[in-house]
C-alpha cells in the first residue's frame, strides 16, 4: 500500500506499507530525488499503521520528503531514507542516502538478514550434500551471515540536463538500479548455497556483492540451481587448473568469467566465484578423492556453464605471456 | 696437548643402560677421527682426540649400520623402519572402507598396499640412568611390535595411511616416544576397540578446535610429531572420522574418557 498523505509546494508526506516491494520503494525514492525532494533521516520517518481498502490494518512507514535544491559550488543537499521490513522471516533494510557516504554520490543499499526458517530448510535438505558426499550440513555451515548489496549513482543523474539524450541516459541509469534491486529481491536466496560453502572456507558475518555483480549472478541462476556433484573428469580438470595457478611464479591474481584466483604469501590459493570465497587451500591433490564442496561447486559450474575452456585458456595465456 | 683415545663398543652394550651412559659420557669430549663398524664381531671401534674445547663431529657416524647412529650433537639415535602390509591389519582396511571412503578410494586408485613406519628414539648426555633405561626399553618394545606386525601397531598403521592420504605421498610415519604414545600403548585395547566395537564414541566425538592437542592454530594437524594435514581452515575436516580418531587417542584426558565410556556402557 502506497498513499500520499499530504502534499504542499515544500513537502510531500507518504505512507509506505510494509507490503510494498523493495524495488518499488527504491524507484519511488529515486524519483522523488529527481524531483528535488529529500528525506531528512529518522526525524522524517515514523513507523505507523494505516487501514487498507479491505479494512485491514497495514503496518508501514510515514515519511516526509522536503523540497531542497543543491546549492552552488558543487554542494549537494543531503538525504537519508531508511526502511526496514520483515518479509518471509527475512529482515530487509533499504538505505538510500545522498551525500552522506560519498559527497557526490547517492548510494542505494539493501541489507538482508536471512530468516531462521530458511536456515532450518538449508539444514533439513542437507544443502552441502549436493556438493560433497563426505561432509554433512552442520549448524555452523547453515549459520549464514547477512547479505549486503549496493550501488552508487552519481548525483548528476538527478539534475535536469540540457539535452534530452542526457536526460534519457540518466533515467535509464536510475531504471537500471531499480531493476537490479528487483533482481536481488527476487533471487537473493540463490546466494544461500554460496554462503554455506563459504562458511567452510571463510566465515563471514556480512557478505557484500554489488548490485551490478548480483545482476551478473542472477543471469546464471538456472545453471547455479543445477550445480551439484561434478563429473570425475571436471573435478580433476579443475584441481589441475588450481595446481597450475598455485605453482606458477609469475602471476598472483587472475580474474576471469566471474572467477578470481589469488595466491598468498603462505603459498595457498583462494578462489572466489561471484566474489564469494569458496576455496582457500594449501594442498589440492587429496581433493581428487575427498569432496571439497567449493572445488566441486566451481568444477561443476564451469562444466555446466561450458566455460572450462575459456578459464583454462585465460590462465594459460596470462601465465605464458608473463614468463 | 690432546690425548689419543681409542674406544671399542660392543653393539650389545649400546642396549645396556649403564654402558650406554658411559659411552655417552666418553663421546662428550672426543674429536672423532675415525670409526669402523665391524659386522663380524658386532662391535664398532672409534678413534679420536680427547679435547676439552667444543668437540667437532662433522658427520654422524654409524655405530650399528642402519640402526644406531651417533649424531652430530653427540646423541645416540636408535632407529628402525619397516614397510608393513595393510592386509595384515584388516581392522584398518575395514575402518577406512566403512567410514573414510575417500581414503579407501585413494588406496584403490593408487594401489596402496603397504605403509612405512619408523621408530626413532634418542639418548643423550646427561640423561640419567632411568631415562636411558626407559628409552632403550621403549625402542626394543616398539622394534618388537614392528618386526612381529603386532596388533598393537593398528592405530599407527591407520595414522600412517591417513598421513599418506592427506599428503598424497608415501612418506614413512614416525613413532617417537612421547606421553601421547605411552598413553596409547597403555590403553591400546580401548584404542583398538574404536575401530569397530566403540565406533560410536568416535561418531559422537567433537573435535574441540580451540583446544585440540593435535591442532596448531587451526592450521596444522599433527600426530606424534607427524604432520598429517596443513590447511587454512580445519572446519572442512572436523567431521572426518580419521581426524576424530587421531584427535581422540592423542588427548591427555584419554584415561578419564575411557573410564566414562566404560561406566556408560556398564549402565546401558
Amino acid at each position: 500500500m502506497l498513499q500520499i498523505l499530504s502534499k504542499t509546494n515544500l513537502d510531500i508526506t507518504l505512507f509506505i506499507g510494509n507490503d510494498e516491494s523493495i524495488h518499488k520503494v527504491t524507484g519511488l525514492v529515486l524519483g522523488l530525488h529527481k524531483k528535488g525532494y529529500r528525506c531528512e533521516g529518522s526525524g522524517a520517518t515514523v513507523s505507523t499503521f494505516m487501514t487498507g481498502g479491505d479494512g485491514n490494518s497495514i503496518e508501514g512507514l510515514r515519511v516526509r520528503f522536503t523540497k531542497s535544491s543543491d546549492s552552488g559550488y558543487g554542494r549537494f543537499s543531503r538525504s537519508f531514507f531508511k526502511r526496514k521490513i520483515t518479509k518471509d522471516g527475512a529482515t530487509i533494510t533499504l538505505d538510500i542516502s545522498r551525500g552522506t557516504k560519498l559527497r557526490h554520490k547517492t548510494s542505494v543499499s539493501v541489507r538482508i538478514v536471512p530468516s531462521s526458517e530458511d536456515k532450518r530448510t538449508l539444514s533439513n535438505i542437507d544443502i552441502i550434500s549436493r556438493y560433497s558426499r563426505h561432509i554433512k550440513t552442520s549448524e555452523a555451515i547453515v549459520d549464514i551471515g547477512d547479505i549486503i548489496s549496493s550501488a552508487d549513482i552519481d548525483n548528476d543523474c538527478f539534475s535536469n540536463k540540457s539535452s534530452e539524450e542526457d536526460n534519457n541516459n540518466s533515467a535509464l541509469l536510475l531504471d537500471t538500479v531499480v531493476t537490479r534491486v528487483k533482481d536481488l529481491e527476487t533471487n537473493y536466496k540463490y546466494l544461500y548455497p554460496f554462503l554455506c560453502v563459504q562458511n567452510l572456507t571463510k566465515k563471514q558475518s556480512l557478505s557484500a556483492i554489488t548490485l551490478a555483480e548480483f545482476n551478473k549472478f542472477a543471469k546464471q541462476t538456472d545453471i547455479i540451481e543445477e550445480v551439484s556433484m561434478p563429473t570425475k573428469c571436471a573435478r580433476q580438470k579443475f584441481i589441475e587448473l588450481c595446481d597450475i595457478f598455485k605453482s606458477n611464479t609469475v602471476l598472483n591474481k587472475l580474474k576471469a568469467n566471474n572467477f578470481e584466483f589469488r595466491k598468498d604469501a603462505r603459498n595457498s590459493l583462494s578462489v572466489d566465484l561471484f566474489g564469494f570465497e569458496l576455496i582457500n587451500e594449501i594442498n589440492f591433490k587429496h581433493f581428487k578423492y575427498f569432496d571439497h564442496p567449493g572445488i566441486n561447486f566451481c568444477a561443476d559450474y564451469l562444466d555446466k556453464s561450458k566455460t572450462f575452456d575459456i578459464i583454462e585458456a585465460k590462465v594459460s595465456k596470462e601465465i605464458i605471456t608473463r614468463i | 696437548m690432546a690425548e689419543n683415545i681409542s674406544i671399542l663398543i660392543k653393539w650389545s652394550d649400546l642396549f645396556n643402560p649403564e654402558s650406554l651412559q658411559h659411552f655417552l659420557l666418553d663421546m662428550r669430549n672426543l674429536d672423532i677421527t675415525n670409526s669402523i663398524a665391524d659386522n663380524d664381531f658386532k662391535q664398532t671401534s672409534i678413534e679420536g682426540l680427547k679435547s676439552y674445547s667444543r668437540s667437532n663431529l662433522l658427520n654422524e657416524i654409524d655405530l650399528i649400520p642402519n640402526e644406531v647412529v651417533l649424531k652430530q650433537n653427540r646423541a645416540v639415535q636408535f632407529s628402525t623402519s619397516k614397510r608393513i602390509e595393510l592386509k595384515l591389519f584388516p581392522k584398518v582396511v575395514e575402518f577406512v572402507k566403512n567410514y573414510c571412503p575417500y581414503i579407501y578410494d585413494f588406496m584403490q586408485d593408487q594401489n596402496i598396499e603397504t605403509v612405512e613406519v619408523f621408530i626413532k628414539i634418542s639418548a643423550n648426555y646427561p640423561n640419567d640412568l632411568d631415562v636411558i633405561n626407559i628409552k632403550i626399553n621403549d625402542y626394543l618394545n616398539l622394534k618388537d611390535w614392528i618386526q612381529k606386525d603386532s596388533i598393537e601397531l593398528t592405530p599407527f598403521i591407520l595414522a600412517a595411511l591417513i598421513k599418506n592420504f592427506y599428503n598424497q605421498n608415501q612418506e614413512p610415519f614416525g613413532i617417537k616416544t612421547s606421553s601421547a604414545l605411552l598413553r596409547i600403548k597403555q590403553y591400546i585395547n580401548h584404542v583398538i576397540s574404536l575401530f569397530d566395537k566403540n565406533i560410536n564414541l568416535l561418531k559422537e566425538y567433537i573435535i574441540d578446535k580451540n583446544n585440540d592437542e593435535c591442532l596448531m592454530n587451526h592450521l596444522e594437524f599433527n600426530f606424534l610429531d607427524n604432520m598429517i594435514l596443513k590447511t587454512n581452515k580445519f572446519d572442512l575436516y572436523e567431521q572426518n572420522l580419521d581426524m576424530k580418531f587421531l584427535s581422540y587417542i592423542n588427548r591427555s584426558n584419554l584415561r578419564e574418557k575411557l573410564v566414562n565410556a566404560e561406566t556408560n556402557s556398564n549402565i546401558l
